[in-house]
């Protein structure tokens, strides 16, 4: 167990050092393979959500952030990854979902949970904010309103 | 602890010595329960009143190589209604992963799924108590996006030891648009073979120790339209019913999986059919029908809507893969229908900021077949629906009024076959409705209130349920909430819970006080029978 604690003192040290992004092989709605090292790629701020169609609260947040996603964008130039942690139970709910519901987002799936595994995620809704290659905030959970903070970390 | 040192110093190495120094991240999650006594539901709290579940997993990434670990500890053993295998603790699983661009390979304990997982899943589920990875070696090779081939080996996770049997596999999924350099058509394909190797002291000479599994898989797409469709056999192999092995005569499985959909901005609809046969595969035969999930190979779930409110989750349906001579069950049919919808902001029925309209529909029939019972065999129609095992109408608006408050409002019809799924109790017919209500108040402030109702003449008769739930800010939260069986005149409970959270960046923690109602608790559809108690419950979670 000593071991252990020491271990995870160390890492905690470490991560908080600059970190690259790490690499997962994720499917786009068309069932075609990308990288998400590539998707994220970008010189504007990204956000990466972890969401599922049958997680309400995901759902509550992004439906949230559509609704000032285009001011997002003109103003910060941010794009919204989505990624589903849909299993094959729900899978097939999400393109019809994303289209029923007019959202915006780049949606990708995250085919049994290998992106989630690299970033030890216990549960959703999480999210990444990645800005100049480095993520710079992590974020589990939502409460009405709390979108509003994500725009103060995109912002500056 | 070898191992770990292993790892321990080679993370130490990299650290000290790597300039760029790759990715590092972990997680450690927590939960603890403490039972009492509750003479309500009749819970008699077990001798190990104090129970708590821990799980520490790290991962780093460095130019082409992974690592990872995971440390599960059980102390002194799992909740009620988990497997008793997990008890003490251990390292759980490890693995080293190379990649390199087209080339991947995993040695130690990892995950796969090929195709929809009905063939072959091997992936983890807290919530579930379910982890199925395989210990053993993977190889993936990417062929200029053509083709996929992927090749595995190795014993399943069970607990904190491995299969007896060994199970090797391998996967091709082939992209067929290079093929026909169309941009408005994606075709794709795919295939899979998986067996399981156990030897067997059987006196059924028919009875082989090579059971495979095949699947063929189809997929299409073409602007908003797309199709799929997937076929899968196992050869004939022995079943067995707690802790028995019935081999006297052997069944072979299949299984049958169709899905369309069209949609375009603002709507969305799909329709999925299936067809089970017999079609279960467990790492080691006499694990079949076991309560947990221990040793599932394949993802067989209820393909229903899954519900997010609580009276909505009473009457949850769980696929019937599986042959039951006793209860003349040989599989399922049916299917399931989603249609989504937005009515667009500034029109009737949109108001000011839009109205969105979820609409689903499924209904799964048991196979219809004659039974010999005196010589143990069956025949089933193909496409001929037996009895009504479970239905679902329901219908979901969510809507948005003001700045500062949104509804959902929920509409489910739910018919229910309790003696064919689990043994006892009469057909139930339940209607629910549930209105949620969220505030947005000032400053950083919210509150949600949520009102059930379940209506039946059957089973438990009436249920009323709330919540409430109040967040202080962005951090901090508390809730109250109770279900009641108030139509019941033999037993009326509360099922009551209060609760709090709090959050920090990735950080949460929880702590609730309540009543638990015995019933299946089912993520990603498959489920659990969580047995009915009371107690305190807290967890932790965080990532870094």
């Amino acid at each position: 167990m000593k071991k252990f604690i020491l271990l995870f003192g160390l890492f905690t040290m470490f991560s908080m050092s600059a970190q690259d992004i790490p690499d997962a092989q994720l499917t786009d709605l068309k069932g075609n393979k990308v990288s998400f090292k590539e998707i994220v790629k970008s010189d504007k701020p990204v956000i990466v959500s972890f969401w599922a169609t049958w997680c309400v609260p995901c759902m509550n947040e992004l439906d949230a952030i559509s609704e000032v996603y285009p001011d997002w964008q003109d103003e910060t130039g941010v794009k919204l990854i989505a990624i589903s942690q849909d299993d094959d139970r729900t899978a097939r709910r999400i393109i019809p979902l994303v289209n029923g519901k007019d959202w915006d987002y780049e949606i990708y799936r995250d085919y049994n949970f290998e992106l989630k595994r690299v970033f030890n995620i216990a549960s959703i809704p999480f999210m990444l904010i990645i800005k100049d290659g480095k993520i710079v905030a992590k974020r589990s959970g939502y409460t009405p309103g709390s979108e509003d903070e994500i725009y103060e970390i995109i912002k500056n | 602890m070898k191992k770990i040192l292993f790892f321990f110093f080679l993370f130490a190495i990299v650290f000290t010595q790597a300039q760029n120094l790759g990715h590092l991240s972990g997680g450690y999650e927590s939960y603890a329960q403490y039972y009492q006594n509750d003479s309500p539901t009749n819970f008699t709290a077990p001798n190990d009143a104090f129970r708590s579940m821990h799980y520490l997993n790290t991962s780093y990434n460095y130019k082409q190589f992974s690592f990872g670990l995971q440390y599960e500890s059980y102390l002194p053993q799992a909740f009620l209604g988990y497997s008793p295998d997990l008890k003490g603790n251990g390292l759980a699983t490890y693995f080293v992963k190379y990649q390199k661009d087209n080339l991947s390979v995993t040695a130690g304990y990892f995950y796969e799924q090929f195709g929809s997982g009905l063939v072959f899943r091997a992936w983890e589920d807290r919530q579930l108590g379910i982890n199925n990875a395989i210990k053993g070696i993977k190889i993936k090779y990417n062929f200029n996006d053509l083709a996929e081939i992927t090749a595995l080996t190795g014993n399943q996770r069970i607990g904190f030891r491995v299969s007896e049997s060994t199970i090797y596999g391998a996967n091709a999924d082939f992209n067929l648009n290079k093929l026909i350099q169309s941009d408005k058509l994606q075709l794709k394909s795919g295939f899979s073979y998986v067996a399981r190797y156990q030897e067997t002291t059987s006196q059924n000479p028919d009875l082989k120790p090579v059971i495979g599994n095949y699947s063929s898989r189809i997929n299409l797409t073409a602007g908003g339209f797309y199709t799929d469709f997937e076929y899968v056999y196992k050869n004939s192999d022995a079943r067995a019913s707690n802790n028995v092995l019935l081999d006297q005569v052997l069944f072979d499985g299949n299984a049958w999986l169709w899905n369309v959909g069209y949609s375009q901005r603002g709507l969305g609809i799909n329709a999925t059919f299936r067809r089970l046969e017999n079609i279960q595969m467990y790492s080691e035969r006499l694990l079949e029908g076991n309560f947990y999930n221990t040793g599932v190979m394949n993802f067989v779930p209820g393909l229903t809507k899954q519900h997010d409110f609580s009276l909505a989750n009473i009457y949850v349906y769980q696929a019937q893969p599986g042959i039951s001579f006793g209860e003349e069950k040989v599989g399922e049919i049916g299917g399931q229908v989603d249609m989504f919808f937005t009515f667009k902001r500034k029109t009737a029925l949109g108001g000011r900021y839009g109205t969105k309209v979820a609409l689903n529909f499924s209904s799964w029939h048991g196979l219809n077949a004659r039974f010999d019972h005196a010589k143990q065999i069956y025949r089933a129609d193909f496409f001929k629906p037996g009895e009504l095992y479970f239905q679902d109408i329901n219908m979901e608006i969510r809507k948005k009024w003001t700045k500062n408050l949104k509804t959902v409002f929920s509409f489910i019809d739910v018919k229910y076959n309790k003696p064919k799924l689990e043994f006892e109790g009469e057909f139930v017919h339940a209607d629910i409705v549930v209105a949620d209500f969220e505030f947005k108040l000032t400053g950083k402030r919210s509150a949600r209130v949520e009102l059930q109702h379940l209506n039946t003449k059957d089973d438990m008769k009436n249920w009323a349920a709330g919540l409430f739930e109040y967040n202080f800010n962005h951090h901090f939260n508390v809730y109250a909430g109770d279900m009641y069986n108030y139509g019941n005149n033999d037993k009326k409970i509360h099922y009551f819970n209060v609760g709090t959270t709090y959050t920090q960046s990735s950080t949460r923690l929880s702590l609730s006080y309540g009543r638990q109602r015995g019933g299946l608790l089912c993520v990603g559809g498959v489920c659990r029978y969580v047995p009915s108690s009371k107690g305190v419950t807290a967890s932790i979670s965080l990532t870094f």
